[in-house]
């Protein structure tokens, strides 16, 4: 999938989507002006603008998501991880932890998921 | 609109004279909390929307008065002598009592061409610099649409590098997003001693005032340097309630410059002022107290005071005096001396000079009121008939200088019928002519010869001004010394001579081309004057 470069005010807006799709799109435009303080022009011009990227879309005034959280995050991740660390994801570890150590649940789990990668 | 124009112009070279008061001040005031320098500005700004300001005798324009010199005869068809009379200016350097009648300004622009086109550049310039104002705001809250509410007032707003405030009637504070921990405490700190203080509407004010003077360099420089004494005296007040957080809050600076590029768009953006300024003033800064405070705020207030005052009255209303059935005006008669004509009119001004008093003349009804006992260098009037107003304005040398609505009762349709019937009833005037040339009134064909013909005296003529009849009084009119005799030789339509004054100055005017040539002849002695026409075929 194309990799999406999201600002912050997109991020959080396709975020309040992921936690209340399918929305409606009066419903949508409710949460946004108690969350981020929004108009409603400006919500249907986002909504507007993210369906043009192929992040969302509004059907019959429901809007949902067409991308999962988790694939944001992961091109989210990917993009910091390579502009700041050069791609290092050790390098990332390292500055992450900065010098404390890990616990006990972390280290497991961080070996879960290694093991899970290798696998691939 | 010409009007407008002229009060702008006179506000912005007040103004000009205040800023150089100010930058003056400023240097002194280095030492000092930026407040003090901050809140001269408002002087400043009181001079360029205030068109006139309280006359009083500690005024800064006083320092401006030059010794007035006697005032040379003029005529209005001098371009010279057209600017001095087109900007007057507070401190009475050119006339003790300047305004700016309808009638005045239609005359000064008949003589100063120029000025309806420079009203309307300046104008122009106004609407460009609106109309930049108004597209980069709403481009600017465009952009800041996507901004997310953090708490009452304060905004996060990706694509922004500085934090800035924004809006109306309550500023909302942008911020970037990324800004935290002391950071996001001081920036928040400073802006809200922004708000605090009301700084948004002073720079609006500001900018408002800078609009209208654009054309005023001295405008510009005060616009920029207000800006930084207020956001160094802003940062001032920030620490006046932590002083121990100076270091702190100077690295926040430091921090936040680095993010900011070159340039910000934003109007009042933390980052923009010069950063290495601010943290100077920062680390430098301490409250002034004791005796130190109490100078700073006297001389504040002194000149503030100074500035805001003229050396003279301004913008007086246009003096309304009757016109009476013998041709005199108000309490005027002929054959006053200065002292009486001051006591009869208060209203009028008499100007110092190396020579001694030398009156204003006021001239009633389109004759002299003449002051004896000085050999008064008489300077041209001419009286305007407004037919539309059924107002006379009489107006001394150049229009613009000094000028007296005659008002007749009530509206002339027929300005012969009306004025005859104000000035027909008169007594005749009985003068000793003999040793005398008696006044011509030629008038024949284009070649020579011409007929000679005796003016009555006491008759009123029609003398052709340049955008007005006016009557003139046979009495009045003055000889030449005959060096206009070879004019006549030409194809006119009309040759009009007279001659003003002692130095007899004559000026001869074609009509129909328009071309003035001035001729100075030695008068001496009373002269009468020669009034010549010719009649076209």
């Amino acid at each position: 999938m194309a990799y999406h470069r999201l600002c912050e005010s997109d991020y959080r807006f396709l975020s309040l989507i992921w936690d209340h799709e399918p929305v409606n799109s009066t419903e949508l435009v409710r949460i946004c002006a108690s969350e981020l303080g929004w108009k409603k022009s400006t919500v249907y011009t986002m909504v507007k603008k993210l369906s043009e990227k192929g992040l969302a879309v509004s059907e019959d005034a429901v809007v949902r998501s067409l991308v999962p959280r988790e694939e944001i995050q992961r091109q989210e991740s990917r993009s910091f991880v390579d502009q700041t660390f050069s791609g290092s994801l050790p390098g990332f570890l390292v500055s992450f932890y900065g010098g404390k150590g890990i616990s006990e649940e972390e280290a497991a789990e961080l070996e879960k998921l290694i093991r899970e990668m290798k696998r691939e | 609109m010409e009007r407008i124009f002229l009060c702008v112009l006179r506000m912005s070279l007040a103004a000009g004279v205040v800023i150089l008061g100010v930058l003056f001040l400023r240097l002194m005031l280095r030492p000092a909390p930026k407040k003090y320098s901050y809140f001269l500005w408002v002087a400043a700004a009181y001079r360029l929307c205030a068109p006139a300001g309280l006359v009083a005798p500690f005024s800064l324009f006083r320092l401006l008065r030059r010794p007035v010199t006697a005032v040379a005869v003029r005529a209005p068809f001098e371009l010279r002598s057209g600017l001095e009379a087109v900007i007057p200016d507070p401190a009475g350097v050119a006339h003790p009592a300047a305004q700016t009648t309808r009638a005045a300004v239609t005359a000064a622009a008949a003589s100063f061409p120029w000025l309806r086109l420079l009203a309307w550049v300046w104008l122009a310039g106004v609407a460009v610099m609106a109309l930049y104002s108004l597209l980069s705001g709403l481009l600017l809250r465009r952009n800041l649409r996507t901004a997310i509410r953090q708490e009452e007032g304060v905004w996060r707003a990706s694509g922004i590098s500085a934090p800035f405030l924004l809006g109306f009637p309550r500023p909302r504070i942008y911020l970037p997003w990324g800004l935290e921990g002391a950071d996001l405490e001081n920036v928040l700190a400073h802006e809200r001693a922004h708000i605090r203080r009301g700084d948004p509407w002073w720079r609006f004010l500001g900018w408002t005032l800078l609009c209208l003077h654009w054309f005023n360099p001295l405008c510009w420089l005060a616009y920029f340097l207000m800006g930084r004494d207020m956001e160094l005296s802003c940062d001032e007040a920030v620490l006046a309630h932590w002083e121990e957080k100076r270091e702190d809050y100077a690295r926040s600076l430091l921090h936040i410059a680095a993010r900011v590029g070159p340039h910000s768009p934003a109007p009042l953006a933390f980052g923009e002022i010069g950063v290495k300024q601010r943290v100077a003033n920062i680390m430098r800064w301490r409250r002034l107290r004791g005796w130190t405070r109490v100078l700073a705020v006297v001389l504040c207030g002194l000149f503030f005071l100074a500035a805001a005052t003229d050396a003279q009255a301004l913008a007086l209303p246009p003096r309304t005096l009757t016109l009476n059935a013998d041709g005199t005006v108000g309490a005027l008669r002929w054959g006053m001396t200065v002292e009486e004509a001051r006591a009869a009119c208060p209203e009028l001004t008499f100007v110092e000079s190396d020579g001694g008093v030398r009156p204003w003349a006021v001239y009633a009804s389109l004759s002299e009121v003449r002051f004896q006992g000085y050999p008064a260098e008489v300077t041209f009037c001419f009286m305007q008939y407004e037919v539309d107003e059924g107002i006379y304005s009489a107006s001394e040398g150049l229009p613009l200088l000094f000028s007296y609505e005659i008002v007749i009762p009530g509206y002339a349709q027929d300005l012969t019928e009306k004025l005859e019937a104000i000035l027909g009833p008169r007594e005749t005037h009985q003068r000793d002519l003999s040793g005398q040339q008696p006044v011509t009134y030629v008038e024949g064909a284009p070649r020579p010869p011409y007929e000679e013909r005796v003016l009555p005296e006491e008759e009123w003529y029609w003398h052709s001004g340049e955008s007005a009849a006016d009557l003139v009084r046979a009495e009045d009119l003055r000889r030449t010394v005959p060096a206009w005799r070879g004019m006549t030789d030409r194809e006119l339509l009309e040759v009009w001579c007279y001659t003003y004054g002692w130095d007899a100055r004559i000026r001869l005017r074609h009509s129909w081309d328009g071309v003035d040539t001035a001729f100075v002849a030695a008068g001496e002695g009373y002269a009468y004057q020669r009034l010549l026409t010719e009649k076209a075929e």
